[in-house]
């Protein structure tokens, strides 16, 4: 079913009109969902991003029919809104498809500024939608963990990876571990320790949901030349077994503890509970290291959604991407 | 696949393939920073809030440590107290000393109470620094921080260099220098301060620190020009009437007059900061993003400008005093009524100066400059003026049409604003200026660190783009030494010539009747 954008239109030209158009549009950004229980999520992050970004938010609600449709802007809702005055537009899609949603971000979508989807919804590799959107866009931000279905997010999004490799499609949940990964190098750097990287023998993960745990041991096995050879193991390129181990605790989202384990060092990186402000790190062994703090960095979903868009095509994401995947795949058919 | 790395300062660092493609902010090396004069003003305002800054952003080195160096009688202790005190007086809310953060923080600092010309000190430094090096994991890298007054900075340089703390010495890691401003207080002592400084500093290792290069409108002047198309093309005498840099304060000597009174505009302001910005605006597109692509050119554009004739000074050069007036409806008094100031001082609180620059793109083209104290609004900006349009149909023989401007805004107002003509609706032809105005605080959604905190991290990587290389400030005591030595040895019975809250002295509308309204 078509969306009919006319009195959208008229609204948005009254605006400009009554001088309460913004001053500099960065991008136009577009967010999907279909669930009820994530839209407030997606509303509330969206506004914070448009908040610090000056950009026309076009909400494409997948619970709401056509009839819903509001064109205001991203101050409405926020008090800490001064200076950036965005178009803020809602449209129930429910009933309409891809090329209806297409054509619909088209005719809205700010003619200058790249546009970028975040798409909060499950299904992407059968959803005619998001691959109609996702073409037209300069970035696509998917959020794997906020779903909350333990892994078939995740293998959902390798497979359109490996279908659509042109698309620059990044995931939150992975933007997320910067701080960890990090601190995980941190470990290595170093004459005297380096060593310690390629006798790895066990990991340790504990963290809130399973996304970034997988996410973190398809970074290393991306970067170590490591691959799967059993549902819980490793095996590096001279065939020595890494085991590992993923323990589910704490807030969604939120990484708790990744240990590493050589055959004579113990490295740490760990928070004490899911408000700390400090990474510690702690190496115990025959390299022991003075206990050191990092700070997390919780960094807001604007921040993130920049660093996407400033990123583009992220090799080492992809690359952690597909070793996840491949680790995915290892453990369902053990299963 | 597994390949090769950008590692942190790269002097030494193993090879890590964990570091390849992660979103790291602005890795550094491992070091121990050393500041001299930690007891001083500019530490606990503006250094150490950078430091912590970076210690919560993730951008400070894990392996850290910081060595307060100053006459004061501190324990360690009670020098982490007062770093805590000041932290929770300059920090914003949200970012004052707490938590595990600080606990680490705290441990990495230590203090030694000095007098700067006992060399037991500085071997105490020494052994110190060692210590660091083997607690902390902080590799043998040495920063060392000037910010004492400058007539210390000579000895301090030399109990280095006696004492082993030279990079020439240093067989571990790096050593680097970083100096305050001003280097000397004319063309003979920064010359002399630099042959002390070469004796134990090759230029790779000095970081000649200038703030203003450190603010983001600075650095965006460079992206404007050379990673755009529209601007380049017209950045020249073709098309450019004249250029107006202004540096312009509402604030007054403060707690300062007795360094003040000695220094005075063209010193504080006109020989660094401003005459730093006339450079990234006029220099030639650099051949790379190399710090030494970057500062040759700078350095050319500099060379191309001819000191005046000492009796050109009085055509090319305006200077004024402040006396008392309103700023913001409150009475202030005048500069010669300041604490610290003699009350028939000479110095000037307000300098302007016509340069021009003798290369192919720049001929005939002035650069105006002005900065000063007391003025009627805290400003700094470039503006670019650029030429009437050559035949006119628009309008009444009335109207004015102005030529277009740009204006790169680099305090307190950060962004950029474009001038020009628009036909003013309605059945006649008029035309009006009008303004497209962008604002970093707008475009941008990410806040920018702090100046102090982006030059602190430069030199932690090793970076010196940001910093002034020694030809180029031995070159703008050269331009500015005639102005300098006239107005040194001439008094101006005007003063004070202009009061506070104004425009400046009535001359600088004579030297330039363009200059934007403040």
């Amino acid at each position: 079913m078509s969306i009919d954008l006319h009195s959208v239109l008229g609204e948005i030209t009254e605006r400009r009109r009554n001088h309460r158009d913004m001053k500099v549009a960065t991008m136009t950004v577009v967010v999907f969902f279909s669930d009820s229980g994530v839209g407030d999520w997606a509303r509330d992050r969206t506004h914070a991003l448009a908040v610090k970004h000056p950009s026309r938010v076009i909400v494409l609600d997948g619970t709401q029919d056509h009839a819903m449709q509001v064109v205001g802007s991203s101050c409405d809702a926020h008090a800490d809104c001064v200076k950036t005055r965005g178009d803020w537009i809602e449209l129930g899609v429910r009933d309409s498809g891809p090329e209806a949603l297409r054509s619909a971000v088209s005719t809205l979508s700010l003619p200058e500024a790249p546009v970028v989807l975040i798409w909060v919804a499950a299904g992407i590799g059968e959803d005619p939608r998001f691959a109609t959107l996702s073409e037209r866009m300069r970035t696509v931000v998917y959020n794997s963990s906020v779903l909350d279905s333990d892994d078939q997010a995740l293998r959902e999004l390798m497979t359109f990876v490996k279908a659509h490799p042109n698309v620059a499609i990044c995931d939150l949940a992975y933007l997320r571990l910067a701080p960890w990964q990090e601190s995980i190098a941190l470990f290595f750097d170093g004459k005297d320790v380096i060593r310690e990287l390629f006798d790895l023998r066990r990991v340790e993960i504990t963290c809130g949901s399973d996304s970034e745990a997988y996410y973190l041991l398809g970074w290393l096995a991306s970067r170590l030349e490591w691959t799967p050879c059993s549902p819980n193991a490793f095996c590096n390129r001279f065939g020595v077994q890494i085991d590992f181990s993923i323990q589910r605790e704490g807030r969604a989202r939120r990484i708790r503890r990744v240990a590493l384990k050589s055959s004579g060092t113990e490295f740490v990186a760990e928070v004490d509970d899911d408000k700390a402000e400090a990474i510690i790190l702690t190496v115990s062994g025959e390299k022991e290291h003075a206990r050191r703090a990092r700070p997390i960095n919780n960094v807001d979903i604007a921040t993130l959604v920049e660093r996407a868009i400033l990123t583009g095509q992220d090799r080492v994401f992809v690359e952690s991407l597909m070793a996840a995947g491949d680790l995915l795949q290892r453990r369902k058919v053990n299963a | 696949m597994i390949q090769t790395p950008a590692q942190p300062g790269g002097d030494g660092a193993a090879f890590n393939p964990l570091r390849a493609g992660i979103a790291s902010d602005r890795i550094t090396d491992p070091c121990s920073i050393v500041f001299f004069g930690a007891s001083g003003d500019l530490f606990k305002r503006m250094l150490l809030p950078a430091i912590y800054s970076m210690r919560l952003r993730g951008t400070l080195p894990t392996d850290f440590a910081l060595v307060g160096f100053s006459r004061t009688g501190y324990t360690d202790d009670a020098f982490r107290d007062y770093c805590k005190q000041q932290l929770d007086t300059f920090m914003p809310d949200g970012q004052k000393p707490q938590g595990e953060l600080w606990e680490d923080f705290s441990r990495r600092v230590s203090y030694i109470s000095a007098d700067f010309k006992d060399g037991t000190c500085f071997t105490q430094l020494k052994g110190l620094l060692e210590k660091n090096d083997k607690d902390f994991g902080t590799g043998g890298n040495h920063v060392f921080y000037l910010s004492t007054p400058p007539p210390v900075f000579p000895e301090i340089v030399k109990q280095l260099r006696t004492c082993g703390l030279d990079p020439h010495s240093n067989e571990t890691g790096w050593t680097r220098l970083v100096v305050e401003k001003p280097f000397g207080t004319d063309l003979e002592t920064a010359r002399a301060l630099q042959r002390t400084i070469e004796r134990a500093f090759p230029e790779s290792s000095v970081y000649r620190i200038d703030h203003y290069l450190g603010k983001e409108p600075v650095q965006d002047i460079m992206a404007l020009r050379f990673a755009n198309t529209i601007f380049e093309p017209i950045w020249n005498r073709n098309y450019v009437q004249s250029i107006q840099i202004t540096a312009a304060e509402t604030l007054g000597v403060e707690e300062r007059g007795g360094y003040y009174d000695n220094a005075g505009a063209l010193r504080d302001m006109i020989q660094n900061h401003v005459t730093n910005l006339l450079a990234l605006v006029a220099m030639e597109p650099p051949i790379s993003s190399a710090a030494d692509d970057i500062r040759s050119e700078k350095y050319k554009v500099l060379s191309a400008i001819s000191p005046p004739a000492y009796d050109e000074v009085g055509a090319m050069s305006v200077r004024g005093q402040y006396g008392p007036g309103t700023i913001d409806g409150h009475q202030v008094k005048g500069y010669r009524q300041e604490d610290d100031v003699a009350p028939d001082s000479n110095t000037e609180t307000f300098a302007a100066v016509k340069y021009e620059i003798n290369n192919w793109r720049w001929a005939g083209v002035p650069f105006y400059l002005r900065s000063g104290k007391r003025l009627a609004r805290k400003v700094s900006e470039i503006a670019v003026t650029f030429k009437a349009i050559p035949h006119r149909f628009y309008g009444d023989s009335t109207d004015t049409i102005d030529p277009n401007m740009l204006v790169i805004k680099i305090q307190p107002d950060e962004g950029i604003a474009m001038r020009f003509e628009a036909k003013v609706p309605g059945p006649k032809d008029h035309v009006r200026s009008v303004y497209m105005d962008f604002s970093y605080g707008i475009g941008f959604g990410v806040q920018s660190p702090p100046a102090y905190e982006r030059l602190i991290g430069d030199v932690m990587r090793g970076d010196q783009t940001l910093f002034t290389r020694w030809d180029a400030v031995e070159r703008a005591w050269e331009i500015v030494t005639p102005v300098l030595e006239t107005w040194t040895n001439t008094k101006d019975f005007s003063f004070p010539n202009y009061a506070s809250g104004g425009q400046g002295p009535q001359a600088a509308s004579t030297l330039f009747p363009g200059w934007r309204q403040l």
